[in-house]
């Protein structure tokens, strides 16, 4: 996400990271590595239970999630991942910004799994 | 554990920045896009 964000930003997009660390841990963390982009700590798992992201407790882990929002604040694209390794690729989450922009979201917009045989995106 | 559906209004909510900010996913709204990445956690 790092090298891609000046594409997101390109495609008039904000991009936030929120995760289950300390507010100290994303502070370090994101001085560390320099991370261009919002993060949020969000130790209660407030907002990943408001979006559905799928936390483990007993692994002290959440699995990975991502949603596109619109400018009018509607959720365009959700992604859940199944694995801690299951994200999807940045390159189609820019096609779905740039569909957003071009006006052909709705139909166009998706975001292809990772790998083949999934039905659990949704668009 | 509900997930969202694509075609409805985006949950708002309201969290500290690594600078201390108060960051509104609602402020966002008119304005820009946003993507939300749910961390898996640093660890």
């Amino acid at each position: 996400m790092r090298q891609d964000y000046e594409k997101f930003r390109a495609l008039g997009a904000e991009v936030i990271a929120i995760g289950p660390d300390s507010p100290e841990a994303f502070r370090r963390y994101w001085a560390e590595h320099q991370l261009p982009f919002t993060g949020l700590a969000d130790p209660k798992h407030l907002v990943a239970r408001l979006y559905g992201q799928e936390v483990k407790l007993l692994k002290l882990g959440r699995l990975p999630a991502v949603v596109v929002v619109d400018r009018a604040g509607i959720v365009r694209t959700v992604y859940y991942g199944d694995s801690m390794r299951d994200i999807p690729p940045n390159e189609s989450l820019l096609a779905t910004l740039a569909a957003l922009d071009a006006g052909t979201d709705q139909s166009a917009a998706r975001v292809a799994p990772a790998r083949e045989g999934r039905e659990k995106h949704q668009t | 554990m509900t997930r969202l559906s694509p075609g409805h209004p985006a949950p708002d909510f309201e969290l500290e920045d690594v600078h201390g900010r108060t960051v509104r996913l609602a402020d966002f709204r008119g304005r820009q896009p946003v993507v939300l990445v749910f961390l898996r956690g640093f660890a």
